[in-house]
């Protein structure tokens, strides 16, 4: 398959959030200020990216050669707690600001259904790994991309002169499904 | 012989995440204050600490 059309794929036409509705935690939790969008964003970069790697890595090389593959699901959640506890280690050492406006939602990649997801994607459509590489990373763009333009939104909708009744998570939700709907449009692109 | 391999991977996993978060654990939380009255500003909207981003309780 081509590399561009997986990368497009992942990325805008089957966008994590907007089309598969996986992630959607730290979507409405942590896009409330642009900054920590981003900051969010390369953390579940940095987590989808090693850990879909990994789990293809312990897929191929391990549980097929020993016919164990039914311990997939719980190989991957471990790898990534694993992964989630050394990203958090090491916000805290360089980046005490972005650990500190992350709060809760930094422990809660490891439950984040979007980095299992991807996981999982990447075994059942049975991609190699540098498809592997490309499509994790087209994930994680995708992911980045949208909580970045959802948080500058929502920035916006804060000075705006919403109704007392639509104001806070129901203008968010709203704004979300024009989002979503705006996506579809995308699906003529690959 | 395959129940064994599947117990050594499991705990090797398990092993590889309590390493994690024992490091993760020792490692020392940040003791900051972000001082947002300190903040000379480029009142660049898109700053966390843009005045307009504070809950009105902050503000007061």
């Amino acid at each position: 398959m081509d590399l561009y059309v997986i990368f497009m794929g992942a990325a805008l036409v089957n966008n994590i959030i907007l089309t598969q509705f996986l992630g959607i935690c730290p979507f409405l939790g942590v896009s409330k200020k642009s900054d920590q969008a981003i900051g969010m964003g390369a953390a579940v970069t940095f987590v989808i990216f090693i850990a879909s790697v990994l789990a293809y890595c312990i897929y191929s090389f391990i549980l097929v050669p020993f016919e164990i593959e039914y311990m997939q699901t719980i190989a991957f959640i471990l790898v990534i707690a694993s992964l989630v506890q050394f990203v958090e280690m090491v916000l805290k050492k360089y980046s005490p600001a972005l650990y500190k406006s992350l709060g809760v939602f930094l422990p809660l990649i490891t439950t984040n259904c979007a980095v299992l997801g991807t996981a999982n994607n990447v075994i059942t459509k049975e991609f190699d790994l540098i498809q592997t590489m490309i499509y994790s990373l087209g994930i994680s763009i995708g992911f980045t991309l949208v909580m970045y333009i959802f948080s500058t939104i929502r920035e916006r909708l804060e000075q705006a002169p919403v109704s007392r009744s639509f104001n806070g998570n129901p203008i968010a939700l709203i704004t979300a499904a024009i989002m979503a709907l705006a996506f579809f449009g995308l699906g003529g692109l690959v | 012989m395959k129940f064994l391999i599947a117990f050594g991977f499991i705990l090797l996993i398990v092993v590889l995440f309590i390493t994690t978060y024992v490091l993760n654990n020792r490692t020392e939380k940040p003791d900051i204050d972000i001082d947002i009255e300190g903040c000379g500003g480029c009142h660049n909207i898109n700053c966390g600490h843009h005045p307009t981003h504070l809950t009105n309780k902050e503000a007061k």
